[in-house]
């Protein structure tokens, strides 16, 4: 399995310590679901509908006002993707609940990044000028409301160009509060972001990455290599990437390519 | 309490010029974007929480005025809207486009729901929502005697039209999915119409659990497939197909032209 497998199974871990995780949308989803999946594997006796019976160990919650426990019935093809969540779709209600009064009582944010600096905020609004960007991107949903107020966030970069991890983005979508735990997982490694960023994990062959970091002032003299997957572990994560191939994930099926390549 | 075919309802309820909040978040109404296509609808303030693909035909078709929204583009790929997209890039989206946090726009919903002026609301330092006011002048600082807060204005849409798995004549509908911002919604808006999957008696809806009573329902649509290509919880799953095809062909706006065709114009709905 590429390195998109084992980033994917570094991500899961984030949801497999368990507690109440907000979830976003593209990759966290699919580390949602390879959590559920492995914790399911793990023993849990499975329900007809393919839940597990006895508690998850973690529970994702969407900004539209939903609670998910276990594995969805389908890799949902996105967070809003309801019908794919429904049998383990148990708590329902709206996007203030989550996003305002919840916010601060999740045990942690799982969002994904696709620009994001080393202070750890995220643009995902345009690039240039706001009366005609060069680039619109789509918004930040509740992504703002809820990385504003969390304790603890996960940005999960599932991109092949180190240069998206920025020394500031251009316009910030989402920031975190001073005090935050906040890091990031990508395919090089794990990155604590914020006053003063260190390089956590580095992944085998990832020294450009490193080298990268530290032009941005990311101290990299700690890093450690990441802890390598387990073969059912990275068998798992290859069954999710060929489902979420099948659901329209594009990041899924170039991490399948780069397999048979 | 009217019932109402789809036509007659969208001829009723959204002429020229309305404010129009369109749901639901994830199960968006296609049935009814479309049949604003279809009766040339112009100049519409559009609200949608979840912008997705829908809002994007909407641009593309020409008739959105303003939009507030929370995000645009497709949620599978997950790929660009890419209208939205050629129009904030071409500069003719300048000042048209309201960038809401969703947590604001349900904030809104509610100053409009209790007939405020503006909610209070966590306040977002540093990021563009302040510092560049995206949202287009809808917030500031307000001071009182209790401490300072960051508000942000009532959202009163003239017209919300929300999608429910369940309904019966009297207005009392069932949604089994995640609420987002619509039962909001449906209290803000000075109109309510819900398309849903399915009319039933009444003691069917009570069994399920009425979401939205019928005292906020003007107007009740019956229309099975309402949110085709997205899912409806229980009843279809999402189109991905469907959601790719109209990526692939959007790119371009002749791709979207076309498809626009074939998929709306000449797909005449009388229910």
């Amino acid at each position: 399995m590429t390195g998109t497998g084992r980033f994917l199974v570094r991500a899961a871990q984030e949801f497999r310590r368990g507690g109440w995780v907000f979830t976003g949308f593209h990759w966290p989803v699919l580390a949602g679901q390879l959590a559920a999946r492995l914790t399911a594997s793990s023993g849990a006796p499975l329900a007809s509908s393919g839940a597990p019976l006895a508690e998850p160990g973690f529970v994702q919650c969407f900004e539209a006002g939903a609670g998910v426990w276990g594995a969805a019935r389908l890799v949902p093809s996105s967070t809003t993707d309801y019908p794919a969540y429904a049998n383990g779709l148990h708590y329902i209600t709206d996007s203030r609940d989550v996003l305002l009064a919840l916010a601060r009582r999740f045990d942690r944010v799982v969002l994904d990044a696709a620009n994001i600096d080393i202070r750890g905020q995220v643009n995902s609004s345009f690039i240039g000028r706001r009366e005609q960007p060069a680039v619109r991107l789509p918004g930040g949903g509740g992504s703002a409301d809820i990385v504003a107020r969390a304790a603890e966030v996960i940005w999960l970069h599932g991109g092949y160009d180190p240069r998206r991890v920025q020394a500031e983005v251009e316009h910030v979508t989402a920031a975190p509060a001073a005090g935050a735990l906040v890091r990031l997982h990508c395919r090089w490694g794990v990155v604590r972001l914020g006053a003063r960023p260190v390089l956590e994990q580095l992944a085998p062959g990832a020294d450009d990455f490193a080298t990268h970091l530290a032009g941005l002032g990311v101290d990299i003299t700690r890093a450690v290599p990441c802890p390598d997957a387990r073969p059912d572990e990275l068998a798992a994560a290859r069954a999710v990437l060929a489902d979420a191939a099948e659901r329209g994930y594009d990041a899924a099926v170039r991490a399948l390519g780069e397999e048979t390549a | 309490m009217s019932s109402l075919s789809l036509p007659e309802a969208v001829a009723r309820y959204a002429p020229d010029g309305t404010r129009v909040y369109l749901g639901n978040f994830g199960a968006q109404l296609f049935c009814v974007g479309h049949e604003l296509i279809r009766q040339g609808r112009r100049e519409l303030d559009v609200v949608i929480a979840s912008g997705g693909l829908l809002l994007d035909q909407l641009f593309g078709a020409g008739l959105v005025r303003t939009a507030t929204f929370g995000h645009c583009w497709s949620p599978v790929g997950p790929a660009p809207a890419w209208n939205f997209r050629r129009l904030a890039q071409s500069g003719a989206a300048a000042g048209r486009l309201h960038e809401l946090p969703l947590g604001w726009l349900t904030a809104a919903l509610a100053a409009g729901a209790q007939q405020l002026p503006f909610m209070a609301v966590p306040d977002l330092p540093g990021t563009g929502y302040v510092t560049e006011d995206w949202p287009g002048g809808r917030t500031q600082v307000v001071a009182t005697r209790f401490g300072s807060a960051r508000v942000i204005s009532a959202e009163v849409p003239d017209v919300a039209f929300v999608h429910a798995d369940l309904a019966d004549v009297a207005g009392n509908a069932t949604i089994r999915g995640p609420l987002g911002e619509t039962v909001l919604a449906t209290q803000a808006a000075r109109a309510t119409v819900v398309v849903a999957e399915e009319v039933v008696p009444t003691a069917q809806v009570l069994a399920a659990g009425v979401t939205i009573p019928g005292l906020l329902v003007d107007a009740v649509v019956a229309r099975p497939g309402a949110v085709r290509p997205d899912g409806a919880v229980g009843r279809y799953d999402r189109d991905v197909a469907a959601y790719r095809d109209y990526s692939a062909a959007s790119r371009t706006v002749g791709g979207f032209q076309q498809w626009l065709r074939t998929e709306v114009l000449e797909q005449q709905d009388s229910r």
